[in-house]
Order: C-alpha cells, then sequence, then structure tokens
C-alpha cells in the first residue's frame, strides 16, 4: 500500500474497524473458551478504556501538528512580508527548529542575493562612469588638434607634428577602449570562462609572444622554467591575458638590462606561476590597492598606463577558483604569483 | 545586516595591579560572505578574540551577535547547539578525530545534529577539497595539508553562517600552506562561505577581503 497517497481520514477510519473486529473477535474466542459473561464484559470495559486512550492521543498528535504547521507558516507569512521574524528557539532540538533554522537560511541567502544584484547595478554604473571618464581626454584632445590643423596655417613640419601627437592620442583612446571591453565583458559576465585541460607551457609562450618586441627594446633578459608537458584545467585565452598583463607590467617597471623570470611550480592543489622582475618594487603599503580597478601608483604616473591589467588578471585568475599574491621590496624588484586550481 | 557584530568586547585576566587586558575594547562587523583576516602578533588577544567569536569563552564584558543572535543570552546547551549550526572550527593542529575515518569526521557535526548531510553539496566539497580518493583514509595516514583540508569540509559541510579559522596554517610549509589558503579562498568566492581568519602572517592575509589588524587587545586599522 502507498503511504504517501492514503488520506489520514481513510487511515483512521480502516485503523478503527480493524481495532474494533480484531477485539470482538478476541472476545467471542473469550466467551467460547471461558463461557463467563463476566470476563467478557471485563473485555469489553478494557477494550473501551483502550479506545478511549487511543482517541487522547490522537487528539494531542493532531493539536501537535496542527501547531507545527501554524507556526511554520506564521515563520513564512512574515518571511514574506519582510516584517520581524517569529520568535522560534532556533536552538531547540526540535523538528521545527531545525526546519526554521534552515529556512532562515534560506531567507538570508535571498536577501542577499537580493543586495548582490544591487551591488552590481552599482558596480556597472561605477564602470561606465569611469570609461566615459577616461575617454575624455584623449578624445578632447584629438577634437583640440583637428581644430587647430582646420583653423591655422602651418608649415609641413608642424602639421606633421601635430599629426603625430594626434596618432598618439587615437593609440591611447585605442588601447582604453580594448581594455574597457574587456573589462566590461568580464564584469556583465558575458564572457564564461571555458575551462579545457590544455599544456600550460602553450599558454605561456602565447602570453610572452605579446612582450617580446618590447623586450627586445629594453635589452631585458627573460628566463622561463616550465616543467615540460605539463597540463591543466584551465581557459587558455583569458589565462594567457592574464599572465601576459603580468609581464607587459615587469617590462614597464623594469629599468633596462634587467631581468625577468617565469617559474612554474606544480603543488598539491593549485599550479603556480611566479612572475619576478628586477624592476622598481611595489611599497607594502600600496600591495593591496594595485589590484583595484583604475588605480595608479602615484610613484609612476610617468608611466604609460590606465591601472586595469592587475585588475583584469585578478578577474581572471579568481573566476577560475586561482587566487593571486604579491612578494615585493622597493628596489629589489616583485614576484607576482598566479595559483590556478588542478580540479 | 551583518552575519557577525562585536560591540565593546572586552576580556580581562586577573584583578588590581596584575590585570591583564587580552581584549579591550573590539568592535567591528563582519558582512554575509566576506574573508576576513584578523592579524597580530602573538599575545595581541587574536585567539582570545576568536574563541569569543565563537562562543567558547565568555567575555568580561560586551557582546557578540552572531546572526542577531546574542551569544551571552545562551544557556550551555544551546549555546552547543547553536555552535553546532552555524559557526564551522578549523584549528591549527587540525583537531580531528583520530578513531573515525575521514568521511566519517566530515559528516561529524551533521550527524550530531540528528541530520544527514546534503549530499550533493558534500560530493562538491569533498571534490573541490581534492579528497575523493583519501575518504576511507584514517586521520593519522595523511598528510597535515590533507589533514587540514579535511578539516575545512568538516567546517563547511553544515554550511554554518560563519567559519573561524585559527592560525589554519600555522602547523604547514609554505607550499601546503598556499594550497590550504588558496582553498579558503575558494570556499569563500564559490559557496559564498563568510569566513573569519586569525593569522601572525601578513602575507597570508593578503588573500582576504578586509584585514584587521589588532594590537595588545585593541583594533589598531
Amino acid at each position: 500500500m502507498n503511504l504517501q497517497n492514503l488520506p489520514l481520514r481513510k487511515f483512521l477510519l480502516l485503523l478503527v474497524t480493524a481495532a474494533t473486529a480484531t477485539s470482538a473477535l478476541l472476545l467471542i474466542l473469550f466467551y467460547l473458551f471461558t463461557g463467563s459473561n463476566m470476563t467478557v464484559a471485563c473485555g469489553v470495559v478494557l477494550t473501551a478504556v483502550n479506545f478511549a486512550w487511543g482517541a487522547v492521543l490522537l487528539h494531542f498528535l493532531q493539536r501537535k501538528l496542527t501547531d507545527f504547521t501554524n507556526s511554520l507558516c506564521q515563520t513564512l507569512n512574515s518571511m514574506i512580508d519582510g516584517s520581524d521574524r517569529p520568535p522560534v528557539d532556533l536552538n531547540a532540538e526540535t523538528s521545527l527548529s531545525r526546519i526554521t533554522h534552515r529556512v532562515e537560511r534560506l531567507y538570508n541567502i535571498m536577501q542577499k542575493t537580493r543586495r548582490q544584484t544591487a551591488e552590481e547595478k552599482a558596480r556597472l554604473q561605477s564602470l561606465m562612469s569611469d570609461i566615459s571618464h577616461q575617454t575624455k581626454t584623449p578624445i578632447a584632445n584629438l577634437k583640440m588638434i583637428n581644430d587647430t590643423l582646420l583653423t591655422h596655417d602651418m608649415p609641413a613640419a608642424q602639421q606633421q607634428e601635430f599629426f603625430r601627437t594626434s596618432i598618439n592620442q587615437l593609440d591611447k583612446l585605442d588601447f582604453l577602449i580594448q581594455a574597457m571591453v574587456k573589462t566590461s565583458r568580464l564584469e556583465t559576465g558575458v564572457i564564461a570562462l571555458e575551462k579545457q585541460r590544455g599544456f600550460v607551457a602553450d599558454t605561456l609562450a602565447a602570453a610572452i609572444n605579446g612582450i617580446l618586441v618590447p623586450l627586445e627594446k629594453k635589452q631585458l633578459a627573460l628566463s622561463v622554467d616550465c616543467p615540460e608537458g605539463m597540463t591543466l584545467l584551465h581557459d587558455s585565452r583569458w589565462t594567457a591575458e592574464a599572465l601576459y598583463n603580468l609581464l607587459d607590467n615587469a617590462v614597464k617597471y623594469t629599468p633596462e638590462k634587467g631581468r625577468i623570470q617565469v617559474t612554474v611550480r606544480d603543488l598539491e592543489m593549485f599550479l603556480r606561476i611566479d612572475v619576478a622582475d628586477s624592476g622598481r618594487g611595489i611599497p607594502e603599503s600600496e600591495q593591496a590597492a594595485i589590484f583595484k580597478r583604475f588605480y595608479r601608483e602615484a610613484a609612476v604616473h610617468d608611466i604609460d598606463g590606465i591601472g586595469i591589467g592587475l585588475y583584469l588578471t585578478r578577474e581572471i585568475v579568481t573566476m577560475q577558483g586561482g587566487f593571486i599574491k604579491v612578494d615585493s621590496t622597493v628596489g629589489a624588484g616583485s614576484v607576482f604569483s598566479v595559483y590556478l586550481p588542478k580540479t | 545586516m551583518s552575519i557577525l557584530q562585536t560591540t565593546d568586547l572586552r576580556k580581562y585576566y586577573g584583578a588590581g595591579p596584575n590585570i591583564t587586558r587580552a581584549l579591550d575594547g573590539v568592535s567591528f562587523c563582519v558582512e554575509e560572505g566576506e574573508f576576513v583576516a584578523v592579524v597580530g602578533t602573538s599575545g595581541s588577544g587574536k585567539s582570545t578574540l576568536l574563541n569569543m567569536m565563537g562562543g567558547l569563552d565568555v567575555p568580561t564584558s560586551g557582546s557578540v551577535r552572531v546572526r542577531e543572535k546574542e551569544l551571552a543570552d545562551m544557556d550551555d546547551e544551546q549555546l552547543t547547539i547553536f555552535r553546532r549550526r552555524n559557526i564551522g572550527f578549523i584549528f591549527q593542529n587540525y583537531n580531528l578525530s583520530p578513531i573515525l575515518n575521514v568521511y566519517e569526521n566530515i559528516v561529524l557535526p551533521v550527524e550530531l545534529d540528528g541530520d544527514t548531510a546534503d549530499q550533493k553539496f558534500l560530493e562538491g566539497v569533498i571534490s573541490m577539497l581534492g579528497l575523493q580518493d583519501k575518504l576511507h583514509n584514517m586521520p593519522g595516514n595523511l598528510s597535515g595539508g590533507q589533514q587540514q583540508r579535511v578539516a575545512i569540509a568538516r567546517a563547511l559541510v553544515a554550511k554554518p553562517a560563519i567559519v573561524l579559522a585559527d592560525e589554519p596554517t600555522g602547523n604547514l610549509d609554505s607550499r601546503t600552506s598556499a594550497d590550504v589558503l588558496g582553498l579558503l579562498q575558494r570556499t569563500s568566492n564559490e559557496l559564498n562561505q563568510t569566513i573569519v581568519m586569525i593569522t601572525h602572517n601578513d602575507s597570508i592575509a593578503q588573500l582576504a577581503d578586509r584585514i584587521i589588524r589588532i594590537e595588545d587587545g585593541r583594533i589598531v586599522s
């Protein structure tokens, strides 16, 4: 018999009938054996008393069940209204307390999701305002240059000069917009990182390709130590982007003839990729701030950059379940360590 | 709404001229899903603070509220149940039961509550912590890092409101520390787990969302 589908009322009816029938049968048997009316009378009384206590038990259980359902409904109702939580003793060892505990957790989580959505919206708004702010300067410059070229007569040499400045500004704008597009894509979740098993060395090579030219220009020495044939479940394209940002920084902030070293190490749960340079280093007070979007250390304002690389790198690494760490001494160089999970 | 809040928390030992102020007016909040590091040198009061937050010790004055419940208002039994459901502990010396295997250790807090573990969640945690192959091992046969991973799983499995970690890498070398910390951070991100970690090591604290510095029983930044 399927207990779940059997209505309680029907079950009780069945139970009572069965009990009455068995009692009657037993009483008849008693009478047949003993032939005494007294025994039967006692039997009847006994049965009646049992039935009475049974009814009391049933009534009590019913009350309990109604109470339980009522307080559960009350809890849920007040959560729907958003009013104060009902006073349930969360720590009693009762079923109600266990259920309420979970409902309460669910409630908190839902509240949190709501808050998170609001925060995300605010973040997007600030990203938009950041973007418009950052693009203002190069656009204003370009306008000015164009106006000057249109309205003023000037020798060809000077014109050339203006065009060159204009190209500079265009480059800056292009770089900015590309970085913004990448960031906003990551931020808005348009990009889902796709983890696939691939060679770490390939990803590393893709990242290093991007810095070969400036590396040559500054005559920096690059050494790479990566165990051969090592594979990792990761998104190769975006991880390469993240590593490229670290390498690009290393090149930018290391003086000529300096040294950059990339080391890949296999830990039990993570793979560690170190990018070490012999550059200017980062003071400890700045080490937490450098990962913020559009943050630039005051001391490096003369070096090109908008403060998006490290932010992007950390996003990419975190989205893959990893983390990033920096160790640095001013004047001696920095080591950025990327940890990517192996599972 | 913050998940943990301490207000003007004080803990004094001794009396008169010999009084030791382990905590001297500590107030801060932890929000849901945050990964907070409490950093201080030894003797700064950080372990005392952790004990207060976990309801393992009673403050001289001040209040600790976890999920808007005042810990001081509960009696011993209520506190025990509250801890079991709301607080996951990770200790420096792992504190695993040596007579239970890895799986039994992990589900212990849930089973103490007369409950069964959420299997899907449990499997997720176990695979994230890389413990699939170790479930039937005894803790004594595991390395320190592996034992600490078991302790992390145990702290997470009851889906507590908050995980308190006391020097979780104190007994581990730097390689294994990175493993344990990375996993802590990952659980904070992916499972939205609120974590408060006590440490004396600044480079470890770097991984947290927020750092609270404590010196001589007071918050300095």
